[in-house]
């Protein structure tokens, strides 16, 4: 049976402002005006194989454009966007490329709803029409920005690199810090307070390199390495407040597996925790995170900045027994007031016990989740292929897997929006090694949908790009620094750290 | 007429030479180049070019270092830009003075710029950016004086800052040594002209980092990758693009003599050439030639012609031994020739890991052949991460593709097909092993692959560069069938001396299957053998031959003779017991 498919103009358009329905007749008409009409000679009975994946995804009401290709060869893509009172139709000769003020039009008038697509193609001189799927449209808006380095996924040595800001309304990407400005440097650990672009703290290693600290949009680079601690800062979570980061020392080594399943394993010789109180300049010791049998690390504060969330593991001998590593969650109470620790470490969840391993415990902002990865043993679990995502509910301690986010290939790094709504993740599911982000959609009820990868205008973004996205962190607004002065401070002697009597 | 002919002449004969010396006497330098850069041919890799200053120059180097892909097609644009950069010299004279008389001069940059290429850090990118500058010259000469040229001098000083960079300097200074030497250009209206193109000339690199904010200034000031050492400022570039803008400034001041025209021309002709003969002789580097030549064949499996260099000339340097020792193990020699040549240790067997951009490419190559994948896939990850340019390499991105496919991870390796089916010369292959992906069995069939996969490590252990042998055990034990991987664990004791392990694992060879024990490991086991104390000595086995027994008596008898390293060298030079003894 031959369907026809046309141009599709809908009549309930009352709701929409005159302005936006001018835009979109104007848009649909200049696009229209190009569009081969056709008959279809065969209706597939499956929905489409996409890439990126977008059927039955859950998206914000302000993201930009899900462009896609159907994993076929092709001569033309032909897609409506089918909603109650309006539709955007688009052919290309090489994927659905749809134009951006349509787009949020439909987005913004479909907020809680649903989007049917209709994916036909043009194979030879036929055209071939997949069942339709939906896209679902939360009425949750999702924060402006996603900072992420990209960096290759090697081993010892790095190219280029930077720490990257992409506007999640559109595909607009600046560089934050890249590190072609001095050369042979290496950023890493980005850090923002809860989402915010003017607290932002990373280090940039090298010969001209420091901590670079962005408190209130002021810029310090501070040298952190001191006699009395065991490494430079690493790993960072800033303080609700903004007076305090918590960081790790780390005596980080890696060792390179021979066998085909396996590439890295990055372990700790040795690991602690440190707060550093900004304002005074000063690193605050506690014993209970510096223990010479334990080895601690990822540290995140509570939302409320009372909690001081970390992992724990007892010491192997390392790399020997590095299987036997096994990180469990545990918390100490923190005063934000006075800078001072608890003396009781909580053990909220004991991985160990199932012979797994906790790394990046994140609350929401919210406080009512904290979201990990769980592995089967150590901390970096960008290179473990069975690493998950997990959420603790802070009321009741129950963890759950993220089946919906989760895959056979790696997931690891995450972080929150603002309003706990969205989660973004790196996930390694497209081919094992280049790290992705996806974006997932968290309801009031502790339901997660369907993951979406991060829109890119071009849809062969992915396959050209020799990067891996890491470190994805959401942030409210554009990070906005002076790199003149950037350069200028690191070639300077830099503020070193003191450690608290 | 016959001047200009014999000019002509001259100059095709000279664009021969060059493209005769690139083809026959300096290919493995542009082969080098080539792999370690990917050239997409695709709009984004050509604006991502265009995004800097000078940023053209460099897209079009590249684009003629893909074509050394085949050194003959290659030399061709090496020919044809240092023969544009002499005519343009010689034309821009001719603005001044018609003259033919010192035409010889004008090939002075071309053959400066031509020493520098023979140091394969110097890239074409660079002698492309002159050539605009002199292109730009040239054009701006032929414009009669008035508001055109006026506005086209100082239009084109931001044209040409972004396809050539800080060469632009040398436009601008062209313009301002035309005023200072030449009366009949030293109006108002000029000097105003070059002021307002210095003053552009000085702005515009900090106008640029306005854009490109993340590059330090001085990236701002020089724009093209002249060298692959960004760190490296390219003083000779500067020097051969100022001598080439001021030859025709000077030649202008040259006299014109007009008694004996053809004899001064021939003077000139034979201070020309024998300065050039010397020059390229002085810059020429064949011994990095002869390593560059290795690692070729290596990588093209060509195995005979790596032992047939050998023959020629025994090679010395580690790189270019472990690319022979290889090719020996590849043919099933290696045991049994390995001391005919030249052996410096273990690092001529498996060089040592290295954060640069050689070493653990070469290197990288003999573990891939050994079956060490994970490691080879490592290497050479690492040798393109460590190019100092940022770019990608060719060569890497094919290695990563194979170590994928060997190792099961068909979505990686379609990644960098995919990646490599928009080269030119590595689409072919690309499309080739797409399709055979598709197909696991002729994946399998293959000589090369299948028995990489076959052989694929089951049984994970870490790797250890300062473990090798263990790591050569570890495989050994894996398939005890694995000549090649049986001879370098062997190898490796040998040339470490190390012969208490090479008595342990010799038994270990019993699977192998030979037919008569190798020279070296019989040469080995004698020695040994002798120095095993009397009473823990058992009898001598059957493989060892009484021919090999009574040599290695002599050897001893006569080692500790004052000159014995001389006089043991011509019979013995080949043996084991000479390296064991005599070489460090």
């Amino acid at each position: 049976m031959e369907t026809p498919i046309g141009i599709i103009c809908n009549s309930e358009i009352k709701t929409l402002e005159m302005k936006h329905l001018l835009i979109i007749i104007s848009t649909l008409v200049l696009l229209s005006a190009c569009n081969e009409t056709f008959k279809v000679k065969k209706t597939y009975s499956t929905v489409p194989d996409l890439f990126p994946d977008y059927i039955g995804v859950t998206i914000p009401c302000n993201i930009a454009p899900l462009n896609f290709k159907v994993n076929e060869d092709y001569s033309k893509i032909d897609v409506v966007l089918e909603t109650k009172n309006e539709s955007i139709h688009v052919q290309h000769n090489d994927f659905a490329n749809f134009p951006i003020d349509p787009w949020r039009e439909l987005l913004n008038a479909n907020k809680g709803d649903s989007i049917q697509v209709k994916v036909s193609i043009k194979k030879e001189n036929d055209w071939y029409a997949y069942q339709p799927f939906s896209i679902y449209v939360s009425d949750d808006a999702i924060d402006d920005y996603l900072a992420y380095r990209l960096i290759a996924p090697g081993y010892e040595v790095y190219s280029k690199m930077g720490i990257y800001q992409r506007s999640l309304q559109d595909f607009k990407q600046d560089a934050i810090y890249e590190n072609t400005l001095v050369q042979g440097s290496c950023v890493n650990c980005h850090s923002f307070r809860m989402g915010s672009a003017k607290d932002m703290s990373m280090h940039i290693r090298g010969k001209q390199g420091g901590t670079v600290l962005l408190t209130d949009n002021k810029m310090e680079v501070l040298k952190t390495k001191t006699v009395e601690t065991l490494s430079k800062f690493v790993y960072p979570y800033w303080h609700p407040s903004g007076n305090y980061m918590a960081y790790t020392l780390n005596d980080t080594h890696q060792v390179f597996h021979s066998s085909s399943n396996k590439r890295v394993e990055v372990f700790d010789n040795a690991s602690d925790v440190i707060v550093y109180d900004i304002a005074k300049n000063e690193i605050i010791k506690c014993d209970a995170l510096m223990s010479d049998s334990v080895f601690e690390t990822f540290p995140s504060f509570s939302p409320d900045g009372k909690t001081l969330y970390f992992c724990s593991a007892k010491t192997e001998i390392m790399p020997v027994e590095y299987t036997k590593v096994k990180y469990n969650l545990c918390s100490i109470s923190f005063d934000p007031q006075n800078g001072t620790f608890g003396t009781k470490v909580d053990t909220l969840f004991k991985a160990s016990n199932i012979g797994k391993s906790v790394t990046f415990p994140r609350p929401s902002p919210d406080g009512k989740y904290v979201m990990f990865t769980l592995v089967d043993y150590g901390n970096f679990s960008i290179w473990h292929k069975e690493a998950d995502l997990f959420l603790l509910d802070t009321e009741t301690n129950k963890v759950t897997a993220i089946d919906a986010a989760n895959s056979d290939d790696t997931e690891s790094y995450h972080s929150w929006s603002s309003d706990s709504r969205w989660f973004v993740f790196s996930s390694r599911r497209l081919n094992g090694l280049y790290t992705r982000p996806y974006i997932a959609h968290l309801n009031a009820d502790g339901i997660v949908g369907k993951p979406f990868l991060l829109p890119q205008k071009d849809i062969n973004h992915y396959d050209d790009l020799l990067f891996s996205y890491n470190i994805p962190e959401f942030i409210t607004e554009k990070v906005n620094i002076d790199i003149p002065k950037l350069e200028a401070q690191l070639k300077g002697e830099g503020k070193q750290v003191r450690v608290r009597n | 007429m016959k001047n200009i002919s014999t000019n002509i002449i001259a100059s095709i004969i000279f664009g021969i030479i060059v493209y005769l010396f690139f083809t026959l006497m300096y290919p493995y330098h542009l082969h080098y180049q080539e792999q370690y850069q990917l050239f997409l041919i695709t709009g984004d890799y050509f604006l991502s070019y265009l995004q800097m200053p000078g940023g053209f120059s460099d897209y079009m180097g590249g684009f003629i270092t893909q074509f050394y892909f085949y050194p003959s097609v290659g030399s061709i644009f090496i020919a044809i830009l240092l023969v544009s950069l002499q005519q343009l010299t010689w034309k821009i004279s001719q603005r001044f003075n018609k003259t033919p008389l010192y035409y010889p001069l004008t090939f002075i940059p071309s053959l400066f710029y031509w020493a520098l290429l023979c140091n394969e850090n110097y890239l074409p990118g660079g002698l492309v950016a002159l050539v605009i500058v002199m292109m730009f010259i040239y054009f701006t000469t032929q414009i009669k004086d008035g508001i055109l040229k006026s506005v086209l001098s100082l239009l084109f000083v931001p044209v040409l800052y972004w396809l050539a960079g800080g060469a632009v300097v040398f436009y601008v200074l062209f313009s301002a040594l035309m005023i200072l030497f030449l009366s009949t250009r030293r109006t108002t209206q000029n000097i105003f002209i070059v002021v307002m193109q210095v003053a552009l000339v000085i702005s515009l690199p900090y106008l640029a980092k306005v854009i490109l904010i993340q590059y330090p200034i001085i990236k701002m000031w020089i724009g093209v990758n002249y060298y692959s050492f960004p760190n490296t400022f390219p003083f000779y570039v500067g020097g051969i693009i100022l001598l080439s803008i001021s030859l025709p400034i000077i030649m202008n001041t040259l006299p014109e003599i007009k008694s004996k025209p053809q004899l001064i021309l021939a003077i000139q002709y034979l201070i020309i050439i024998s300065a050039g003969i010397f020059i390229i002789n002085k810059s020429s580097d064949f011994d990095k030639e002869e390593v560059m030549a290795y690692d070729f064949y290596s990588r093209m499996r060509q195995w005979d012609k790596v032992i047939a260099m050998a023959d020629q000339k025994a090679p010395s340097s580690p790189l270019s031994v472990s690319c022979l020792n290889l090719a020996l193990a590849k043919k099933g020699l290696l045991a049994e020739q390995m001391f005919n040549y030249y052996q410096n240790g273990t690092g001529g067997l498996l060089p040592n890991f290295k954060k640069d951009f050689t070493i653990p490419m070469v290197t990288g190559e003999i573990y891939y052949q050994l079956g060490f994948i994970n490691t080879a896939q490592r290497y050479t990850f690492e040798a393109m991460e460590a190019l100092p340019l940022y770019q990608k390499s060719a060569r890497s991105i094919k290695r990563l593709a194979e170590t994928n496919l060997i190792n099961g991870n068909q979505a990686l390796a379609s990644k960098y097909l995919k990646l490599l089916q928009k080269t030119q010369f590595y689409k072919k292959w690309a499309t080739a092993m797409y399709k055979a992906m598709e197909e696991p069995q002729i994946l399998m069939r293959h000589s090369e692959y299948g028995q990489l996969m076959t052989h694929k490590i089951q049984n994970d252990f870490f790797f250890s560069e300062g473990e090798k042998d263990m790591m050569l055990g570890q495989l050994f034990t894996a398939n005890k069938k694995n000549r090649l991987v049986y001879e370098y664990l062997m190898a490796y004791c040998l040339l470490n001396k190390d012969l208490n392990h090479f008595m342990q694992y010799l038994s270990l060879g019993q699977s192998i299957g030979y037919k008569q024990m190798p020279q070296s490991f019989q040469e080995a086991f004698i020695y040994g053998w002798k120095m095993t104390p009397q009473k823990d000595q058992k009898p001598i086995p059957s493989f060892i031959s009484n021919k090999k027994i009574q040599s290695a008596n002599t050897f001893l008898s006569m080692m500790n003779l004052p000159n014995a390293k001389e006089a043991l060298k011509k019979d013995y030079g080949n043996t084991y017991w000479y390296y064991l003894q005599f070489r460090n």
